[in-house]
């Protein structure tokens, strides 16, 4: 799997996906969030950055007590009509202010990439050998008739340009 | 700074794009060229097997392509009704250069063709966008089409123009990033009067635009309506919302959707099923919740960006004319068909001296909305000539001339009978509401297209029509109801008995103010028997009703009893 | 054309589906390609018709048609008969309109 950022950018990936039972690593350690809420306390104690992975039915605010220790939150995309991620990743940045980094995971397409980018997630997880195909989805737009959540200019405009992160 | 403001239209524009539709500008333009693009690469991707057809279909939909039973079908989206003359003449084009030579117009206003190829599409979608057309989000788990009153602007009971609120939802909804993978279709529409012409109990999301004693504009808003196999009306959110809050509590209402809307099963998808099972109490606290704590600044729709879009729709330069024409008058005496279609087919304009003409596309044992690249060229020609170059598409699949002098009638008609499309039957009994049925779609159980002709051959005495009066009959070939049967005065219902086609009727729905579901009235009847059942009905209101009682009235005083009696015999 | 009335869970079968890039409707012919006309089906019964079924699927992955399936026909002099209504209605094109010619006559 690659990692694709804003702009089509590759990055590595430094997490470790961790089983619910495996023990954990020294570094970054991605776990299921039930995990999480099973193991709560020993994590409290825990120094290495924690990323949680959430399933399209988690409720955003049973993540928020613990969006203060984790530094990636990682929606699963069980198919990609699956639209849930989208209002998780925005309510995560709107409504609990979070400024950690959010992930798409599981099975999302190039033509949710800006999408995905326009509501708050950070990076998007792809199968190997198809970043030309994500890149290209980014070259379509230049426009848009909807804020980013980044976006600090109000709504009533109703039209912008997209930022040269999400375009090619 | 990354804004780009909304232009406003030249004034000084000619005669042809002095129609009240939206005027494209750059922007809107590029964004519509670079839609046809990632189509066009979707597609190439589809063909080239590196996206499944699970993929690709909710991409496809997006665009408005269905696959069914002989060929694809593109819907093109027709923005709450509103088309120039050259975007009418445009869709002749394509009737002619890319399908079968017609079009069919259906409920949500918009048009269909039943003959495209996946790979023409985006040439299609190509030469729509030159006169700034498009077939984005007319089908597919995403917020469709927002319809309206096809009077809009010209009736004489309007409060507000609803087309200026329905262009800003349509902006709005446009590739909502947030939105465009939502559990199951979403339906919106708004009506500016009191007398409910946009049917809004019946939609995901319903708006009645009004205003408070200081003239200001706000929103009655619904949620929850819709057909199909669990058909439900829309509970009332708020009382009111003021215009500068309603993108803001669209917002709401759709993140409490999009997080919630059951997935599982595509049956139980719906906005009105989540707003039943949690009840409405606690639905309004969701979306009330969601709408106080999200950033009001941010969604805020400022009075400048409503004012620039209002100025797309103002009135046309209307002349000062008399109430009353002497010409027109003089004609109705003096031709009674053309008194007869007149008293019909128009509807009461707001300007003295104007009127809207409905132009029936029901005509005497044919296909229900369907319209032919000549008879849509002629209606532009009308258009041009008589309205302003406007033209609109209504819920009962007719086509609307909103601007029309009184003096110009009696011309108006005489080029409407040549072209077929002057059956003097609106809101009568032959004006039926028909989808596609199973002579196309692949959702289908029966047909309804032979069923809507043979009523419309059994009824064609237009004394009898206009004797029986008001009656709204709507036929849809399956539950998922796209000919609003459940609305029907009379509802005919297509199933599928042991492999035979079946219809079940119902009686008594309303879309309108007094909005209701009809009620089955018994056993389905026979592909041969039903054309009967109807008339029986028929008699039975003849028989029951009171001086000036229409339909609708005779049957919600006697109830269902009288009917079923004569259907099926006494109990 | 006789109505005609239930599905018939045994008998012979024929592949339909659309094509891809057009949309049209096509039926699975002998020599292993498909054919717009439901004259040219071929029929299947018995173990045959899972052989055919692996057949429409690979045509399916190759991109040429999308979703084949079968349906149950009755042998017919100049072409197999669709048992249901809906499969009739493809066969022979709408039965309303301008593209019903091909209904008529065969009514």
């Amino acid at each position: 799997m690659a990692l694709l950022e804003a702009a089509g950018r590759a990055v590595e990936d430094i997490w470790t996906k961790v089983d619910d039972d495996a023990p954990l690593p020294a570094g970054p350690a991605l776990i299921s969030f039930a995990r999480l809420e099973r193991d709560k306390d020993l994590l409290a104690a825990r120094d290495a950055p924690l990323g949680i992975i959430v399933s399209s039915k988690t409720k955003p605010e049973d993540l928020a007590p613990y969006l203060d220790r984790a530094s990636l939150v990682a929606i699963q995309f069980p198919v990609s009509k699956d639209g849930r991620g989208f209002t998780i990743a925005r309510a995560l940045r709107e409504r609990f202010g979070y400024k950690g980094e959010i992930r798409a995971i599981g099975h999302v397409l190039p033509d949710q990439y800006v999408h995905l980018l326009r509501v708050g997630f950070s990076n998007v997880e792809v199968r190997d050998g198809t970043e030309s195909r994500w890149r290209e989805a980014l070259s379509f737009y230049d426009v848009a008739y909807q804020p980013a959540i980044t976006d600090d200019h109000p709504l009533s405009l109703m039209r912008r340009r997209l930022a040269d992160t999400e375009r090619r | 700074m990354n804004l780009l403001a909304q232009t406003i239209p030249d004034d000084d524009a000619d005669l042809q794009s002095r129609a009240g539709i939206y005027h494209y500008d750059e922007f809107d333009r590029a964004f519509l060229r670079q839609r046809v693009a990632e189509f066009r690469w979707q597609v190439e991707r589809r063909l080239a097997g590196e996206l499944t057809e699970d993929e690709f279909r909710p991409l496809r939909l997006m665009n408005g392509l269905y696959l069914q039973l002989h060929a694809y079908m593109l819907r093109v989206a027709i923005p709450y009704g509103l088309l120039s003359s050259a975007q009418v003449r445009q869709l002749a084009y394509v009737a002619r250069s890319f399908d079968r030579g017609f079009g069919h117009f259906t409920t949500r206003q918009n048009i269909q063709y039943h003959w495209a190829k996946l790979e023409k599409v985006p040439d299609v979608l190509a030469a729509l966008a030159e006169v700034d057309m498009h077939a984005i989000q007319t089908s597919g788990n995403c917020i469709r089409n927002v319809t309206t009153d096809e009077f809009a602007g010209a009736a004489a009971d309007e409060v507000v123009d609803p087309r200026i609120y329905a262009e800003i939802l349509r902006q709005w909804s446009t590739r909502h990033p947030e939105f465009v993978f939502l559990p199951r279709k979403f339906k919106i529409a708004i009506t500016g009067a009191p007398h409910d012409r946009a049917a809004v109990k019946i939609h995901d999301i319903g708006l009645i635009a009004k205003r408070n004693e200081a003239g200001e504009v706000g929103f009655e808003v619904y949620s929850g309506g819709g057909l199909g196999r669990i058909p439900i009306l829309a509970v009332k959110l708020r009382d009111w919302v003021a215009e500068h809050e309603l993108i803001a509590y669209m917002e709401a209402i759709l993140r409490v959707y999009n997080a919630l809307g059951g997935r599982e099963n595509i049956h139980k998808a719906r906005i009105k099923i989540l707003a039943r099972d949690m009840g409405r109490d606690h639905f309004v606290e969701l979306v009330e919740e969601e709408f106080a704590r999200l950033p009001r600044d941010k969604f805020a729709l400022e009075p400048e960006i409503v004012a620039a879009i209002a100025r797309h729709f103002a009135p046309p330069p209307f002349e000062t004319l008399p109430a009353i024409s002497e010409s027109f008058e003089r004609h109705c005496r003096e031709v009674p068909a053309f008194a007869t279609w007149a008293k019909q087919n128009t509807h009461p304009h707001k300007q003295p001296g104007y009127t809207s003409v409905v132009i029936s596309l029901k005509p005497s044992g044919g296909v229900p909305g369907d319209c032919t690249a000549e008879q849509m060229e002629a209606v532009a020609d009308l258009a041009d000539r008589y309205s302003f170059s406007e033209t609109r598409v209504t819920h009962a699949q007719n086509l609307v001339l909103a601007h029309v002098r009184k003096d110009d009638l009696f011309d108006i008609w005489q080029v409407l009978q040549d072209e077929g499309l002057a059956t003097a039957n609106v809101g009568l009994i032959t004006d039926i509401i028909s989808c596609p049925g199973l002579d196309y779609c692949a959702l289908a159980n029966a047909r309804s297209i032979p069923i809507a002709q043979r009523i419309s051959e059994r009824f064609a005495d237009l004394k009898r029509q206009h004797d029986i009066g008001e009656i709204f009959v709507n036929i849809s070939g399956c539950i998922n109801a796209c000919g609003h049967h459940h609305v029907g005065h009379i509802g005919i219902l297509g199933v599928d008995k042991k492999g035979e086609e079946y219809y079940q009727l119902t009686l008594g729905g309303s879309a309108v103010k007094d909005a209701a579901i009809g009620e089955i009235v018994g056993h389905s009847f026979s592909y041969d028997e039903v054309v009967d059942a109807v008339e029986t009905i028929v008699k039975v209101y003849i028989a029951q009703r009171n001086d000036g009682e229409r339909f609708l009235e005779t049957y919600r005083r006697v109830g269902l009893a009288p009917f079923k009696e004569a259907l099926y015999g006494a109990a | 054309m006789e109505s005609t009335g239930k599905r018939r869970s045994t008998g012979p079968v024929v592949f339909t589906a659309n094509r891809l890039r057009d949309g049209r409707a096509v039926w699975l012919a002998a020599g292993d390609r498909w054919s717009e006309s439901i004259a040219d089906a071929e029929l299947y019964e018995g173990e045959a018709v899972e052989l055919a079924r692996a057949r429409a699927d690979a045509w399916a992955k190759r991109q040429i048609v999308v979703g084949p399936y079968d349906i149950a026909v009755e042998p017919g002099a100049a072409a197999p008969s669709p048992v249901t209504m809906r499969e009739r209605i493809r066969a022979l094109g709408p039965s309303v309109g301008p593209d019903s010619a091909q209904w008529r006559a065969a009514e």
